[in-house]
């Protein structure tokens, strides 16, 4: 009985202390990062405006390097604004299959009108 | 194996609950489902953005201005993460000025957009003028209203504040209501680069 | 074995009566059951629906109704049978069991839960509305572009638009709730493998709603800006291409029918194991091709676009994708068959409604094997073949899950058995009545009887088969009066068989607690060692493997069989320190106010004054509903 009792008290005690030292453990940016962040997103955003006046980045040069800029700043904001890249598994699995199922699915939609 | 362990744990007593994870799991939930909401409207756009029924089409935008409200809401984001660090660090105070001056500067993309909207109706694009014109103003109307919303929900938290009754534990928290905010600049990061930029 | 019924003693508090305690429970348990019965009335409306569609179809050229009403009845029907009857039985057993079977006390949302529940009714009663507001929607229940652009003076298919709105809105917010729930609130040792079939398929189908119900939410927000503010997404004239409603309805219609029938197999995986006294064969597979045939659910929409146009490399894509599915489909039906292999088994109804399931959804799925393939689906397209085969799929496969699932629980509800005699008559009435009805229909549909369509001409060959289907839908009629019979004679008017805990000496958690359950569910939250563990705390195994009865365990969960009612009151609170969230008014009050916006939207302009006092009695409930505290201090 007691052996069992033990068992169940581990198994109780890691369940609540997983929450907790999820809590207190994390990884949070201090105000000042924060601000260095907001900066660097604010220079992706000057040389993403910058590059449709940009002659030589017309066509699908141009487009790439928007997607690419306009990604970096995506994932900055998700991975440290919401906090994403230190949360549980299961925040981004849910995160990830609403977007890359989201992607997938419209990404078929468009090649079948051929306007993509 | 006493009974109350298992009941913090398991969540049967309201005090020992913890509440964080099961209320974060569904705004990641509901945050994860939006992708495909925006996804379709995102979709529909790009079929039919060059569909204009002779009435006008890109050619209407302005890049600058454009640029300076989404610049704007990108900063929102700043203020939002301050706010919620302030929460952490339970200075009421300095989360009630963050909470403001996110939603303020939530009103001031909002009065762009309103402002950008009237210019194009005069300019002759409306939702009825071609399927180009229905598919922008749903887009940047549906994420338009979704900002609407967040600035309803900072101002309601703020007003909260005042009387101490903003919770970690009940109802819309800080960090909830920041992720909903934070969700809602990346949708614009998409819908800036997708439908200003690229068709410049 | 178990403690008799006449052991218990029922305790209820005063606030747990009445209509007013049914309209302010956030019990998980009294919102299943308020499914379960606006989901059986639904139906019978239904049914009806269907009746009278089968009866002006019975011979060749009758006028027993008009084009018209026949347009609206096939329409109500499908969308009634989809959205107002199976979505809302599965989540009725959602409701009422994902949490016991976890060893929760509820779900992660109590208030949320009930919200989804009213708005759920007043979505339906919205709609049905309709009948007497100038006529039903009659687009068909996936409501096509242009078809479905086309303004009426009379019938208004905007009552379909905003209903189905408003039904998807409480669907994801009922998924959102059990996916937190499942994730956060599993009792000690209750590992994601250890939990039931059934609680895995209400997880599964949980997700697929909340990443397909968007896309066909911006269909119809586009198709009520098409009709009411001169949009012009599904325009030709401009520009627009009405292909693309197809495609943002079927993103969400194909996973929608895994939704629909996902949650019947996970009640065959719990009926089987129980009648045949053998543990499910192959429970992982069983999980993992569930959640496989949910993620290639999500690759398959445009098999129902197969004559659209597409061009060849889109429909051989999307038909090999087809063809896949029936890969899981195949591993849980061979898993079935295992758990009934060498099983000691016992068929009563809820056996048999379980293994007709299977049989009846392997001709369905074989007919769909037929569809996958592109060149035959193009003979099949708008035939009455594609009738047979979803019906095949849902009425003898989901729907007899269904029923199974109410013969095997309704005991745990009710704390009485059904009577097995009439279970019998309905079960055999039901089986030969659905084969007569639909199994001609693959014939009619390779004849090249087209569907949709309210009459047809003599000389064509197709009178017979449909006369006797006509009478096969008879039946089925007859079949379920039967069926109502016995709840009524269990439980209204207290004949059946008193029911104790475990009647059927089953595995999962629920039958370790009362029929029916105390509010609280479990007096101690139960700590879970393995999978069917109230199985293995039943009996061991000897040298042979042989089950052997070990002495009944004292305390905990086992022998709980004292009710002890409140709602939250606290009644028994002084004892067992068990706080459950108390009544509230505001999910009501802002699912009401929800519905009302709606119906102001569905008649603009003047509809505004609606739209406006709906919403501001939406924004009320929410408000308060945020304000006040989940258990009420007294």
């Amino acid at each position: 009985m007691t052996t069992e009792t033990t068992e169940v008290e581990e198994l109780v005690d890691s369940a609540a202390h997983d929450d907790h030292h999820d809590e207190e453990h994390l990884d949070h940016p201090t105000p000042k990062q924060y601000w260095l962040i907001a900066l660097a997103l604010a220079v992706l955003t000057g040389i993403e405006i910058a590059v449709p006046s940009i002659d030589a980045l017309d066509g699908p040069v141009g487009v790439s390097l928007l997607f690419i800029l306009g990604g970096i700043k995506f994932g900055m904001v998700v991975a440290l604004f919401m906090h994403l890249k230190f949360e549980k598994p299961l925040y981004k699995m849910l995160f990830l299959v609403g977007l890359a199922g989201a992607l997938a699915m419209f990404i078929v939609v468009l090649l079948t009108f051929q306007a993509i | 194996m006493t009974d109350a362990a298992i009941e913090a744990a398991q969540g049967g007593h309201e005090e020992h609950h913890d509440v964080k994870p099961v209320r974060k799991t569904a705004m990641w939930v509901f945050l994860g489902s939006e992708f495909v909401f925006f996804g379709a409207m995102i979709a529909t756009f790009l079929l039919y953005r060059n569909t204009t029924n002779g009435g006008p089409g890109t050619e209407l935008f302005d890049i600058p201005f454009t640029s300076a409200s989404s610049f704007v809401l990108l900063m929102s984001s700043l203020t939002m993460v301050l706010a919620h660090n302030a929460f952490e660090n339970k200075d009421m105070r300095q989360t009630r000025v963050w909470l403001i001056a996110t939603a303020l500067l939530g009103s001031t993309f909002l009065a762009g957009q309103i402002f950008e909207f009237t210019e194009f109706i005069h300019q002759g694009l409306t939702l009825p003028t071609s399927p180009f014109g229905s598919s922008f103003y749903m887009l940047t109307g549906f994420h338009g209203i979704h900002v609407a919303v967040g600035v309803m929900l900072l101002s309601a938290m703020a007003i909260l504040s005042f009387s101490g009754r903003l919770y970690d534990d009940r109802g819309l928290n800080v960090e909830l209501i920041g992720l909903y905010w934070h969700f809602v600049d990346i949708i614009w990061i998409v819908i800036f680069t997708v439908v200003y930029l690229m068709q410049a | 074995m178990t403690t008799t019924a006449a052991d218990q003693q029922i305790i209820r508090s005063p606030g747990s009566r009445g209509v007013w305690a049914w309209i302010t429970t956030v019990d998980h348990k009294r919102i299943g059951l308020l499914y379960a019965v606006t989901a059986a009335t639904f139906f019978f409306i239904g049914g009806l629906e269907a009746l009278l569609v089968r009866t002006q179809l019975f011979g060749p050229d009758l006028e027993v109704l008009s084009a018209a009403a026949y347009n609206q009845l096939f329409t109500m029907h499908g969308l009634t049978m989809v959205f107002l009857v199976v979505m809302p039985i599965a989540a009725a057993f959602t409701n009422y069991f994902l949490p016991i079977m976890i060893g929760a006390r509820d779900v992660a949302f109590p208030r949320l839960n009930a919200f989804s529940y009213w708005l759920f009714l007043f979505s339906g009663l919205l709609i049905y509305s309709s009948f007497m507001l100038g006529g039903a929607p009659d687009g068909a229940w996936v409501g096509y572009a242009p078809l479905s652009t086309q303004l009426t003076e009379v019938v208004r298919m905007d009552f379909w638009t905003i209903g189905l709105s408003l039904l998807g809105v409480s669907s994801i917010a009922a998924s959102a709730n059990f996916i937190a729930t499942a994730f956060t609130m599993r009792a000690p040792g209750m590992t994601l493998l250890r939990m039931p079939v059934f609680a895995w398929m209400s997880l599964v189908v949980a997700f697929l709603l909340i990443f397909s119900l968007p896309s066909v939410a911006i269909g119809l927000f586009q198709l009520f800006l098409d009709r009411n503010f001169g949009a012009l997404f599904y325009a030709a004239a401009a520009g627009g291409d009405p292909l693309l409603w197809q495609h943002l309805f079927w993103i969400f219609g194909h996973p929608e029918v895994y939704v629909l029938v996902l949650p019947a197999m996970g009640i065959v995986s719990e009926v089987l194991p129980t009648f045949a006294r053998k543990p499910l064969f192959g429970y992982p597979f069983v999980v993992f091709a569930g959640a496989a045939i949910g993620f290639v659910g999500f690759g398959v929409w445009s098999h129902h676009m197969f004559t659209s146009g597409m061009g060849p490399l889109a429909e051989a894509g999307f038909g090999v994708a087809t063809m896949i599915i029936a890969v899981p489909t195949g591993v849980k039906i061979f898993n079935w068959i295992g758990t009934l292999w060498g099983g000691k088994i016992k068929f009563n109804t809820p056996m048999l409604f379980s293994v007709a399931f299977i049989a009846m959804f392997t001709i369905g799925g074989l007919s769909g094997v037929t569809h996958a393939v592109v060149p035959s689906d193009t003979q099949q397209h708008d035939t009455y073949y594609v009738v047979a085969h979803f019906h095949y799929v849902l009425f003898g496969g989901a729907v007899f899950g269904y029923v199974s699932g109410v013969y095997y629980w309704f005991p745990k509800w009710t704390g009485r058995m059904l009577n097995e005699t009439l279970g019998k008559i309905h079960f055999w009435l039901a089986l030969i009545g659905f084969n007569l009805t639909f199994g001609p229909m693959h014939i009619l549909g390779l004849n090249g009887m087209p569907r949709r369509t309210y009459r047809y001409p003599e000389g064509l060959g197709w009178a017979n088969w449909n006369a006797v289907a006509t009478v096969g839908a008879y039946i089925i009629l007859v079949s379920f009066l039967f069926f109502a019979w016995n709840i009524v004679r269990s439980h209204f008017l207290a004949k059946g068989e008193r029911a104790g805990n475990d009647p059927w000496d089953g595995r999962t958690l629920e039958w370790t607690i009362s029929s029916p359950p105390p509010v609280h569910n479990f007096d101690e939250t139960p700590v879970v060692h393995a999978l069917d563990d109230f199985w293995h705390q039943k009996y061991a195994e000897d040298e042979e493997g042989r089950a052997v009865r070990m002495p009944a365990v004292t305390g905990g969960a086992l022998t709980v069989d004292k009710k002890t009612g409140g709602e939250g009151e606290g009644e028994d609170g002084e004892h067992l320190e068990i706080h459950m969230p108390s009544p509230s008014y505001y999910p009501v009050l802002a699912s009401f106010g929800t519905a009302v916006l709606g119906a102001g939207l569905i008649y603009l302009p003047w509809g505004f004054f609606a739209v406006g006092i709906g919403g501001v009695l939406m924004l009320w409930g929410l408000f308060g509903w945020s304000l006040e505290p989940v258990t009420k201090e007294h």
